[in-house]
């Protein structure tokens, strides 16, 4: 790679290269591309890498985390003399393999299940860090998010999701999948927050995670917040309550905008048959109409495209090639009345792509986006892309080719807080 | 759909769709594509396919003199081939001599054509385009059939271009008649190195035998071309060195009635113009500003003799790549958008900034002029269409329906529906007035007995019949006809609805009406922030219904009148009768002289000199005969100050809540839901079908009518002055509003006209609104459209539109305050979401397998493209003869449904 990354350095010209930039890929330690395209998304998402270069310079010598392994990291790529080249993540991954046994292994895993566990695993850390004596909190309410699918939980109308509750078990953690049967349906595609398990039906945001009112960084960053609304049919009280996320998971249709996805994952859906509502005035089971939208727009807005979708008559998880173009720039039509913020705008600034044609296989690449610049983050190769090649990225029209490079996680930053 | 990986597979693709003009029909015989279909290929990455298409002059019937006119359209006949001038060869020879031809006459550069004339049936060229570029031409020129006619030189008709690919290819397009001859194309190019990313047609230089064809590629060179047959002199090559520009060609496009310049633009970001006839600098251009506006720089070559580029354009923000540009319908106006999410919008001739428009979110990637160049309408990466007034030079309405980024928006002229009614106004002569209002009356009658769908083709049948005056009778006021006439289609004609077809990535065409009612809502609702003075009397008629609906048809009627709620207010000063209609005819001029909303008012007070005094007579005679449009007229009022009041007050609030019944049904949930926030204002964002609009304005006269035409009719000019006082009342509120709110400077205007009805003191009052939009340019909103408005009035009074535009270009120009998004939103330039008027699609309709890449509309049919190479003719209601035979039965077509 010398000479790829002094030509990505030619390429760039050393004018324009940015300083205190540095563009280092990562060695894949057999199938840890997962890891790798997902740690350079969010080096480059900047708040999120300023806050962990700080988590370093204040914890000299801490004891032994995740986070404190991804800071040693990004410090490493950031106080680099060269500014390109590649550097061997080992400690890391090393320590990722101890805290979770499920990537204990060489075998590939899904990237956003990976971002997932690290962000939440982080948050914890730093709530179990600031809570040192006490009884950490954090982890102990996250685990109780019943994190189920967006839409799924109902027939939805027309979001197109495949998944009912059984699908999309994939790309959320294990514990969530199941969870969808639930009447509430739960947090939508919420990665779950610590504090997120939200039970009260009728309250308004209450962030339960009380016990530590404070938001870490990890929030502050990521954390946005769902409301869901909930009319009972029969007596018409709509109830709503909050829920965190830390990223959204849509739905993917064929030939739309991450726009549309959004869109239909605030689609109203009926929650009827055996699916129904427990409404408190009724004190019964309703029917009842549901949607979700966004209350508090995330300062990262991080979206997980659902390509992984279980197909029953296959006994498996397929790979969902469908073209779906995301704009650089982006606005949240989904916001409830009471946003904060609804028109918050967002760039993109990082993609995680998954190349090939299923789940289990297959490779991971990120895009990101550098004072203006895009680069190709394929493992410890690093390149410089044009704008115009992202559309390779959207995926395909069609089913013939078996194999696709498309799009799987978007990070959108918000413009506000960028400067 | 979509629960299945592969549902979009099985999804059926539409052949046909209703709608209330009836059935459109796809002729599966007049399909465009490559002529040797090979299996899916992926064109995904390949320039979007677009379509150019020209209408030949047609060869006169007689024999010509030169021509082998023996071909005429058709050709079989043939026969003979005596020199044709253009074509200079003989016809019945073959390729053969047609080489000759060519290789003689290829002037330029590249060609180093000869072709070999392989076979009698094509000719061939191959070409160099440089930077190892090459081209390889056939041309089905010379065929002979087997009867040994000449078979193929095709005269007259049209003609069809499109690229697929490396390739390009022009097709003799046959319309709704007659099938295509996959197999004969007039020429098709094949490129190595590079794609054509773009083309367009001069139909100025076009002769009976072919047009000048401009092929634009990606990797930024121009090619000029003349895909006939016989010799090809027409063959240059601009850029050719990519000294120029290097990157792709975005868009092309011929001036206006010019038969050497073209405009280029590229992926950079930059602009070119060029001329044919001029050859391109031998090494790379030096430039020197030409002109420097705000957010933009106009640079010229440094040379001495005249060279290509005559001028580039750069524009200031990043990641600018013009995704698209097109020229109003009267020439004078450019407007680009750009990969930054801009709509930019130039007098072309000043090159002055007009006025901007900013994406909600993502690109603009195409653009369009309504045919009266009042509005244009872009579509984008925010998978929207938004419509821009000119005149107001603000957002007026966004439509939400597509599920990927719209790539291609196009207004229907031939659906979109005028009212004579509007030129009544403009006349200076009572008494045709007088037969104006009561034709008026007749037709809203009409309209209201029929259903809304009748209505709406009674509306447009009128027009189509011969413009406005048919139905009145009324001879136009010369003045504003002529300014009236740069107005492409029908400068006459003011639009009452417009018909506006969109194709997205998602694979689907939508197909919107946007009625004026619409486009006229008042600015954000955020801005009216309350009001109490719905309790006006005026108010009152609107109040009183209680229902909005109503009393937002007055809107509708004085917004079809056209009178956006600025308008409404000068409307309301105006007269309340004629007021819609002059504020229509305002908007016409407008148009013309672009001047902003408050350009509106003035053009009113030029009319209203016409107008006001026809619209007092009108209002008398209207009175009794029309209740319907003395109603109008008070309704009118009404509106006017509610809209004024929306305006600044909010006061729009009921009314404009109304507005929120309108049409669509679903729409109204979505708007209550916007409008939650600001209460009732929100829900003034209405969008009335020409139908509902119509018949509510009707029923909303009659409402009207019982209480306030009294007040109008009552007297002409009294029962005027008297509307007057009341509006003056309003209007006093509405000045204090106005204080608040710069962009009420139309109200401003309106309100003086309201205190001096007379047109001398619209004059005045015009003057003085110059004076105070002069001095309230600073407005918030857009400081521009305030000093264009004082501008516009200027102009107007003068009635020299053209003068007035440029005028008003020069002084709106660099009104422009900042190009940064954050900013832009919630102005004018990119309204909140829920501030602007939300249109649903009266159609929305899967036709396709692949993204679709373009749509023409024509008088018979309509095209759409397909990023998968074909291009497919849909049959207007009552034109798919030929192909009938083709539609399955299950198509026959159930009328009722919106779609199958």
């Amino acid at each position: 790679m010398g000479a790829n990354v002094s030509q990505l350095e030619r390429e760039i010209g050393s004018d324009l290269f940015p300083p205190n930039e540095h563009y280092f890929g990562l060695v894949n330690f057999g199938n840890t591309c997962y890891s790798n395209s997902v740690l350079q998304a969010l080096y480059f998402c900047k708040p999120f890498r300023e806050k962990v270069l700080e988590y370093k310079a204040k914890n000299k010598r801490p004891k032994e985390t995740l986070l404190s392994c991804l800071a040693d990291l990004f410090y490493s790529i950031a106080t680099q003399k060269k500014k390109v080249g590649s550097i061997a993540p080992k400690k890391f991954i090393t320590r990722l393999r101890k805290e979770k046994e499920e990537f204990d292994n060489y075998m590939q895993q899904d990237a956003h299940e990976f971002l997932n566990f690290l962000i939440n695993h982080i948050n914890e850390i730093i709530l179990a860090e600031r809570n040192t004596g006490k009884h950490v909190v954090g982890g102990a309410v996250s685990a109780s998010v019943s994190a189920g699918p967006p839409s799924s939980t109902t027939k939805s109308s027309s979001s197109n999701s495949t998944s009912t509750s059984t699908s999309n078990s994939t790309t959320t953690n294990g514990n969530c999948s199941n969870s969808t049967g639930s009447l509430n349906g739960t947090s939508s595609g919420v990665l779950d927050v610590s504090g997120g398990s939200v039970t009260a039906i009728t309250t308004p945001i209450t962030l339960t995670n009380g016990a530590n009112s404070e938001p870490t960084w990890v929030h502050e960053i990521f954390q946005g917040i769902l409301t869901s609304e909930t009319r009972c049919l029969n007596c018409e009280t709509v109830s709503s309550k909050d829920e965190n996320f830390f990223d959204l998971q849509v739905d993917v249709d064929q030939n739309t905008s991450i726009t549309h996805c959004l869109r239909c994952f605030s689609n109203t859906e009926t929650l009827c048959s055996d699916n129904k509502f427990k409404c408190d005035n009724c004190c019964s089971y309703q029917e009842a109409q549901k949607r979700m939208r966004v209350k508090k727009l995330p300062m990262i807005l991080a979206l997980h495209l659902k390509r992984f979708k279980y197909m029953e008559q296959f006994n498996r998880h397929i790979k969902v090639s469908h073209r779906v173009v995301f704009p650089l720039e982006l606005r949240l039509f989904n916001t409830s009345d009471d946003a904060v913020n609804p028109d918050r705008l967002y760039d993109l600034t990082a993609v995680v792509i998954h190349c090939g044609s299923g789940p289990n296989r297959g490779h991971y690449i990120s895009i990101v986006k550098s004072h203006g610049l895009w680069l190709l983050f394929d493992d410890d190769m690093v390149d410089k892309i044009e704008a115009s090649t992202i559309e390779d990225f959207y995926g395909l029209t069609s089913d013939i080719h078996k194999s696709s490079e498309t799009g799987y996680i978007l990070f959108y930053q918000s413009r506000d807080c960028a400067a | 759909m979509a629960n299945q990986v592969d549902a979009n597979v099985k999804d059926d693709l539409k052949t046909q769709f209703v709608t209330r003009e009836g059935t459109y029909r796809l002729l599966t015989l007049s399909e465009y594509s490559r002529p040797n279909r090979v299996g899916y290929s992926n064109n995904q990455s390949s320039p979007q396919v677009r379509v150019s298409i020209v209408t030949l002059p047609n060869l006169a019937h007689g024999s010509k003199p030169n021509s082998d006119t023996g071909g005429a359209t058709n050709a079989a006949t043939a026969a003979t081939a005596t020199t044709a001038n253009t074509t200079s060869n003989s016809r019945t020879s073959n390729g053969a001599t047609q080489h000759a031809g060519t290789t003689g006459a290829a002037t330029t550069t590249l060609v180093t054509a000869n072709g070999g004339g392989a076979g009698g049936d094509n000719s061939t060229v191959d070409a160099r385009l440089g930077g190892g570029i090459s081209m390889h031409s056939m041309m089905n020129g010379g065929v002979v059939d087997q009867n040994g006619l000449a078979a193929s030189q095709i005269y007259g008709g049209d003609r069809i271009c499109f690229n697929f690919g490396r390739d390009l290819y022009v097709y003799a397009f046959r319309g709704v008649k007659k099938g295509t001859e996959m197999s004969k194309p007039i020429d098709k190019k094949f490129y190595k190195g590079t794609n054509p990313s773009c083309h367009d047609f001069n139909a100025n230089a076009a002769t009976p035998s072919g047009a000048p064809l401009l092929v634009g590629f990606t990797t930024g060179q121009i090619q000029l071309v003349t895909p006939q047959l016989g010799p090809r002199e027409l063959r240059k090559l601009f850029n050719e060195e990519r000294l120029i520009d290097k990157t792709k060609v975005t868009c092309l496009k011929w001036l206006p009635n010019s038969p050497h310049l073209f405009l280029a633009s590229h992926a950079s970001g930059h602009l070119y113009l060029y001329n044919e006839e001029l050859p391109c600098t031998a090494a790379a251009p030096n430039y020197q500003p030409f002109k420097v506006g705000d957010g933009y720089t106009i640079l010229t070559c440094k040379s001495k003799s005249t060279r290509n580029p005559l001028y580039k354009w750069v524009f200031s923000t990043d990641n600018c790549c013009i995704n698209e540009f097109c020229f109003s319908p009267c020439g004078a106006n450019l407007a680009l958008v750009s990969q930054d999410g801009f709509l930019r919008v130039f007098h072309y001739d000043t090159m002055e900034l007009l006025g901007i428009a900013r994406s909600y979110f993502g690109g603009f990637l195409c653009v369009c002029w309504s045919p009266d160049g009042k509005y244009i309408v872009v579509g984008g990466e925010d998978d929207l269409v938004t419509v821009w007034s000119l005149q107001e030079r603000r957002v007026v309405a966004r439509g939400q329906g597509h599920r990927s980024w719209v790539s291609v928006v196009a207004f229907d002229p031939y659906t979109t529906s005028y009212t004579n009614w509007d030129g009544g106004d403009f006349s200076d002569d009572e008494n045709q007035m007088h037969e104006y209002t009561a034709s008026r009356e007749a037709r809203f009658s009409g309209d209201s007995t029929g259903n809304g769908f009748d209505g709406f083709d009674k509306n447009l049948t009128p027009l189509l019949a011969s413009g406005r005056q048919v139905s009145s009778g009324r001879p136009h006021s010369s003045s504003f006809r002529s300014d009236a006439s740069s107005a492409a289609l029908a400068p006459d004609k003011l639009a009452i609805s417009y018909r506006l077809g969109s194709v997205s990535q998602d694979t689907q065409i939508c197909l919107w009406d946007i009625t004026e009612d619409v486009l006229r809502h008042p600015l954000t609702m955020r801005q009216r922030v309350n009001s109490t003075q719905l309790n006006d009397t005026s108010y009152m008629n609107g109040g009183v219904d209680a229902d909005g609906i109503k009393v937002i048809r007055p809107i509708a009627m004085g917004s079809a009148a056209g009178s956006p709620t600025k308008e409404a207010a000068t409307s309301a000063a105006a007269a309340e009768n004629s007021n819609s209609s002059s504020s229509k005819f305002s908007t016409a001029n407008c148009t013309i002289s672009s001047q902003s909303s408050n350009a509106n008012t003035p053009p009113d007070e030029c009319d209203s000199t016409a107008v006001s005094p026809p619209t007092v007579a009108a209002a008398p005679t209207s009175n009794k005969p029309s209740k319907s449009h003395a109603n109008s007229n008070s309704i009118k009022f009404p509106n006017c100050i509610s809209a004024t009041k929306s305006d600044s007050l909010d006061g729009g609030n009921g009314q404009r809540p109304a507005n929120s019944n309108y049409s669509t049904s679903g729409y109204n949930s979505k708007t209550s839901n916007s409008s939650t926030k600001s209460s009732n204002s929100g829900s003034g964002f209405s969008a009335f079908n020409s139908l509902t609009q119509r018949l509510s304005n009707f029923s909303f006269l009659s409402n009207s009518e019982s209480k306030k035409s009294a007040t109008i009719s009552g007297s002409v000019g009294g029962g005027y002055e008297g509307s007057n006082s009341t509006s003056h009342r309003q209007h006093r509120k509405a000045m204090s509003i106005l204080k608040s709110y710069n962009q009420h400077n139309s109200n401003h205007s309106s309100n003086h006209h309201n205190n001096n009805s007379g047109n001398s003191s619209n004059f005045a009052n015009s003057t003085t609104l110059e004076l105070s939009g002069v001095s309230g340019s600073g407005a918030p909103p857009i400081g521009s459209s305030s000093t264009a408005h004082s501008f516009g009035s200027l102009k107007l009074s003068k009635s020299s539109h053209n003068s007035s535009l440029v005028a008003a270009a020069q002084s709106a120009a660099a009104s422009v305050n900042s190009y940064d998004p954050m900013k832009l939103i919630g102005t004018p330039a990119c309204p909140r979401f829920e501030e602007c008027p939300l249109l649903e699609p009266l159609v929305c309709k899967k036709i396709a397998h692949e993204r679709l890449t373009a749509l023409i509309f024509r008088e018979d049919c309509f095209l759409t493209a397909c990023q998968d190479g074909f291009i497919y003719t849909w049959a207007r209601p009552g034109y798919a003869t030929h192909v009938a035979q083709h539609l399955s039965p299950s198509q026959a077509a159930p009328p009722g449904g919106t779609v199958i």
